[in-house]
């Protein structure tokens, strides 16, 4: 049985909130700033600007999916989500292109 | 019944007739605020202003438009709006609004006042502004403006609040903008040049590299002794001298090159008449310089010009005597 609680909290949790991912693409685009990141950080700042205009739900549900629930029964339980609200961010995942909504399976990041 | 019917089908055409307004719609964001504001005056010139303006128009999810079209920030005079300029960008950002001089007296700015800087949505976004929602005002008092007397030291007060913004920055955005000299670096630089356009013109200091200029002031100097002796030429000399000019150029004030080239005819029939005599060209010139002297003192020739022709017959000197007896 998953925590619902923990997972609900570190689900959908957004690194460099505060400044906007347009700044953060037009800082990764120039090379001596971008030379300068460790893999992880470069990670972190390309998933902000991927993801930055998304819904909280929708980062919820989509980092649940990438670990591995990947079923519509257990992602309301994972992520502290309602059956709707998952169905719902699920659809627009979907139409992203991000997920499947039959396999629900996660498509990586663009980077 | 029937002018029931005239009114519906005339309501239906105006209706299709009338141009379309599109209505575009964005979420106010979930918190909006401004965090500090200064306003320097004398920075490019003297007279004109700069507002620095730190904001927050916070979003979970940012909106698919750019900040640059959907918010704005603006100064009031009371309810008299005066400029603004885009948002660059949404979150905890800084942006600007430059006067010059003369824009600063059209809108009758006057250093102290207590101006209203606001941030809004753009009423295309958001047809209505409500505080605290989609727009925040930020009065200013006597404290947050700054002239220290001259552009120099104004300049200064702003590079270190630049400084201190991008401290503040950086711990916001988990990011770093300065390096350990405080300077700001790749990211510090981009950011500041967004929102400060020219802030390199004015503050080279805050940016790791920058361009300058060599110091160099043209030495100045008062030949008053050259002068001196340009005055002695006698009335009736400068007379000869100016209306020989003028019949062999056929041009006036040409008294001074006509005296200099005689002087100069004189001085080779001099070193030539020397050099028949002693059959050396070394001492054919030495002996005739001080000639040239003769031409200084009645003012018929620049001093500037002998000591060019002297220095140059040292020189001569120098290679065929001293040279020519090393090999």
């Amino acid at each position: 049985m998953v925590d619902k609680v923990t997972t609900a909290v570190e689900y959908g949790k957004v690194d460099y909130p505060n400044i906007d991912s347009r700044q953060l693409k037009k800082f990764m685009q120039t090379p001596s700033f971008s030379q300068s990141l460790s893999t992880v950080e470069r990670g972190k700042m390309e998933k902000r600007i991927d993801t930055a205009t998304w819904s909280k739900d929708e980062r919820i549900v989509y980092d649940a999916v990438i670990d591995g629930y990947t079923s519509l029964d257990t992602l309301p339980v994972a992520t502290g989500l309602t059956d709707t609200q998952v169905r719902k961010a699920v659809a627009s995942l979907a139409s992203r292109g991000r997920v499947s909504s039959i396999s629900v399976t996660a498509q990586p990041v663009q980077m | 019944m029937k002018r029931l019917r005239l009114v519906l089908l005339l309501f239906i055409l105006i209706a299709l007739v009338l141009p379309t307004i599109p209505v575009y719609a964005v979420a106010d964001p979930d918190s909006i605020g401004i965090e500090s504001v200064r306003v320097y005056e004398g920075l490019w010139e003297a007279g004109d202003m700069l507002f620095v303006v730190e904001y927050k128009v916070m979003y979970s999810s940012e909106p698919s438009e750019s900040a640059e079209n959907t918010f704005l920030v603006g100064v009031w005079d009371g309810a008299v709006k005066g400029p603004d300029r885009p948002l660059n960008f949404y979150q905890h950002n800084i942006i600007s609004i430059y006067l010059t001089a003369a824009e600063v007296g059209i809108f009758g700015y006057t250093y102290g006042d207590e101006l209203k800087v606001r941030v809004m949505g753009n009423p295309t976004y958001f047809p209505v502004l409500t505080e605290d929602v989609n727009m925040d005002t930020f009065t200013l008092a006597a404290s947050f403006w700054v002239n220290e007397g001259s552009l120099a030291a104004t300049r200064t007060f702003l590079a270190y609040w630049c400084v201190a913004l991008a401290e503040v920055l950086e711990i916001s955005w988990g990011i770093p903008l300065l390096t350990t000299g405080d300077r700001l670096n790749t990211a510090g630089m981009i950011a500041f040049q967004d929102a400060i356009p020219g802030l390199d013109s004015i503050c080279p200091e805050v940016f790791q590299v920058y361009t300058s200029y060599p110091d160099y002031t043209d030495p100045a100097y008062t030949p008053t002794y050259e002068t001196d002796l340009l005055g002695r030429t006698g009335a009736r000399l400068t007379g000869v001298l100016e209306g020989l000019g003028q019949w062999i150029t056929g041009k006036a004030n040409m008294g001074g090159l006509i005296g200099g080239v005689g002087l100069a005819i004189l001085f080779f029939v001099l070193a030539g008449r020397i050099f028949i005599a002693t059959g050396s060209v070394p001492i054919a010139i030495v002996v005739s310089i001080p000639f040239l002297f003769v031409g200084n003192v009645i003012g018929i020739l620049s001093l500037t010009i002998t000591f060019i022709a002297a220095f140059i017959v040292v020189v001569l000197f120098a290679v065929t005597f001293i040279l020519g007896r090393m090999g």
